[in-house]
């Protein structure tokens, strides 16, 4: 690595900094509630280190808990993750020249917040070399996946002394709406989340969680057609295209 | 579930994260999702996570319990109130435990 591209990842980093203090101990919580359902300290971090996707783990605790089959798991991760499809199609364009080792390893480290920097990065300098980039794009990403795996390590070795009656399975129901009310800013996204709660709860009893499959699907819905019958439809105009 | 069992959903639920952000990247071919899909997807978030949320909060040992002796929805509540208007991750954490082990403390 020259100079150049030393400073380009140094760039990244500071970007990412403000980020690592947030992170710090929602990765130390999450090991904390992984040892809590069951797992070992050593799959809790190895969790953090494949899936390294937040939102869509702490939705895996709560379905385990819940005594979930994994069929359903995995679709909801899918669901949970699926922005991470439009940050890759947003993304591929600009990356489509690098070497398929580079895009492999920058895509495990494609998150929420990386994908932001990425982007600001183009927008205040659309003619950046690509070199430059992918250490631009290592120095905001990588790093948190560090702290991500370190965090989840110390949190599920301390996790194991902590007693039930502390009802520690409630801070991942907590840190879910951590992660989504304050991302709730329309009147649809409000109608998703209501439509969906509500039914969540009506179909408890539907076998194998299908429940939650149905709720989410008819929120989602909810959401959707909120959206179109009561708001000027501005970009949905052009679907008729 | 078992260690085995968890070992499973973690490689299951990281080839899924990892094919989606691989998916555009890596493949080469240009494929598009219709953009209604696209629109309904967009309120995934919110429709998901709440369906998991609010049974979290209401479902006690395997029924509806609404009533007043359920802390954790005034802890919930409160913790909702707390996300909307401060955006603070941790501050909604910490309150919504604090309000569930006082409100237990107190014999709710």
């Amino acid at each position: 690595m020259n100079n150049e591209f030393r400073d380009e990842f140094m760039l990244g980093f500071k970007k990412l900094m403000p980020v690592l203090p947030a992170a710090i101990p929602f990765g130390m919580l999450m090991g904390v509630v992984a040892v809590d359902i069951g797992f070992w300290p050593s799959t809790a971090v190895l969790n953090s280190a494949l899936v390294y996707a937040g939102t869509a783990q702490l939705a895996a605790m709560q379905l385990i808990g819940d005594g979930a089959g994994l069929p359903i798991i995995v679709l909801t991760v899918l669901v949970v993750n699926l922005r991470m499809m439009m940050y890759s199609a947003a993304l591929a364009e600009r990356f489509k020249n690098l070497s398929l080792r580079w895009k492999l390893l920058m895509c495990h480290v494609l998150t929420d917040q990386a994908y932001a920097f990425t982007w600001a990065r183009y927008e205040e300098e659309p003619d950046i070399s690509l070199d430059r980039m992918k250490w631009y794009y290592m120095g905001s990403a990588a790093p948190l996946g560090v702290i991500w795996i370190l965090s989840t390590s110390l949190g599920a070795w301390f996790g194991t002394r902590i007693p039930a009656s502390w009802e520690l399975d409630f801070a991942v129901p907590l840190m879910l709406i951590a992660m989504v009310v304050p991302n709730i800013r329309s009147l649809a996204s409000l109608t998703a989340a209501v439509v969906s709660g509500f039914l969540s709860i009506a179909a408890a009893d539907m076998p194998l969680n299908l429940g939650l499959v149905v709720a989410a699907i008819v929120g989602m819905l909810a959401g959707y057609f909120e959206e179109i019958w009561f708001h000027t439809p501005k970009e949905v105009t052009d679907e008729s295209v | 579930m078992n260690q085995f069992n968890l070992v499973v959903m973690i490689v299951l639920t990281a080839a899924v994260t990892y094919g989606l952000r691989i998916s555009f990247i890596v493949a080469a071919g240009r494929y598009d999702l219709p953009p209604v899909v696209q629109k309904i997807l967009t309120y995934a978030p919110p429709a998901v996570l709440f369906a998991l949320i609010t049974p979290a909060i209401i479902i006690r040992d395997g029924s509806a319990d609404l009533s007043l002796g359920n802390a954790r929805i005034i802890a919930g509540l409160i913790a909702i109130i707390i996300a909307w208007t401060t955006r603070n991750l941790f501050l909604t954490i910490i309150l919504g435990m604090s309000v569930l082990w006082g409100l237990n403390y107190l014999g709710f």
